[in-house]
């Protein structure tokens, strides 16, 4: 963990008690592990944090776990199919963070858009290519795809081509 | 009549083509001659609407552009209405969610119109063959001439307007545009073994 960083942990950690579940390092930067009810408590924390606020979400994306096991071949399996991801940063301190939480499919996710404006285009994003539903979101709609779009294209079922092959020859 | 430009072989109007203009206006009691004569004229002023949405417009701007000259050969009005087009050239891949809009202004061109899908991603999806993107515009629009290449130099595509040009010269009867479409469009997609069950062209002409 890097110094800048550890105050920062410390604050969150008497901000949220034990709602964090873990705190790693890893390949992507330090990630803080909560449960899903508390993302909002943490990103609010976070923001509003005395030294180094995270006033920036740059991007929520999500990992679809389903297939993690057999591809890997790893017994050792996450905790629920889907886990979120926000990508958050401090301009101030130019310093990275990143929230991740595990949610079952059906589960909805709790919205952020009433702590960051960008929350908005982001979780449409997540909606669209997941299928996964935020609460409170005030306008939660395809972004990307086609509005009589009726998948979730990066879920691992979803076939690379489409469920329309177009008549294509398939490999 | 000669099919080829007189005179300069670059394609520039000269004095020749002028002259043939005034004994083609001359043959116009013969019949027949009208259309050849509106052929000679539809050839050389080909009016392109760029339907650029990638990579394969930088291409297009750069046959447009100085060096290459376009204008040589009678397509020199890039417009971006197409209203006042007659050739679509598609470069770039077309989405499944641009699909309606490719069609659409297709529809809006004014008669008689043709196409050139410039690229592999506007002839068959090139390497994006994944569920968001349409795998060919052919299938919801008629093609009259594919020029392959990721992106084709501005040579080829300047050679499939030569082609093209060369077509429309010799087309038979002035008001062929709806034969002529079903053709490219037998052509484009039976001639690739494909039928055109898309469901985007649910509600469109043809």
């Amino acid at each position: 963990m890097n110094q800048q960083a550890k105050p920062v942990i410390e604050r969150l950690k008497s901000a949220l008690g034990d709602k964090i579940q873990d705190v790693y390092e890893d390949a992507r930067g330090l990630v803080v592990r909560v449960g899903l009810e508390s993302v909002p408590a943490a990103l609010e924390a976070l923001r509003s944090d005395a030294s180094s606020p995270f006033d920036m979400l740059t991007d929520i994306t999500a990992v679809d776990w389903s297939r993690w096991a057999e591809e890997t071949g790893t017994k050792e399996s996450p905790p629920a199919r889907f886990s979120l991801y926000y990508n958050l940063y401090s301009i101030s301190s130019a310093a990275r963070l990143f929230v991740e939480a595990f949610l079952k499919d059906g589960q909805e996710a709790p919205s952020a858009t009433h702590l960051y404006a960008s929350a908005d285009w982001a979780e449409r994003i997540v909606f669209d290519m997941f299928g996964i539903r935020f609460s409170g979101h005030p306008d939660l709609r395809r972004i990307y795809m086609p509005e009589d779009f009726e998948y979730s294209p990066l879920r691992k079922e979803f076939p690379r081509r489409g469920v329309d092959p177009q008549d294509f020859p398939q490999e | 009549m000669r099919d080829k430009p007189p005179g300069d072989p670059s394609g520039r109007v000269t004095l020749a083509d002028l002259n043939e203009a005034a004994e083609m206006v001359r043959e116009l009691k013969k019949p027949g001659a009208a259309a050849k004569f509106v052929n000679w004229s539809r050839k050389h002023s080909l009016w392109p609407i760029p339907f650029g949405t990638a990579c394969c417009a930088i291409e297009f701007m750069g046959m447009v552009g100085s060096s290459l000259d376009l204008s040589r050969f009678g397509a020199e009005f890039v417009r971006f209405s197409p209203r006042q087009c007659d050739l679509m050239i598609v470069a770039g891949t077309i989405t499944n969610k641009m699909a309606p809009v490719l069609r659409t202004i297709y529809e809006q061109m004014a008669e008689p119109k043709w196409v050139i899908s410039m690229g592999a991603c506007a002839c068959t999806g090139g390497m994006f063959n994944t569920y968001s993107v349409l795998q060919g515009c052919d299938r919801i629009i008629p093609v009259d001439y594919y020029v392959p290449g990721c992106a084709p130099r501005p040579e080829a595509v300047m050679y499939a307007i030569l082609k093209l040009q060369e077509r429309i010269g010799n087309e038979t009867g002035v008001l062929g545009s709806k034969e002529r479409h079903r053709e490219a469009w037998i052509r484009g997609v039976k001639g690739r073994g494909r039928t055109p069950k898309d469901r985007l062209l649910r509600g469109g002409g043809e």
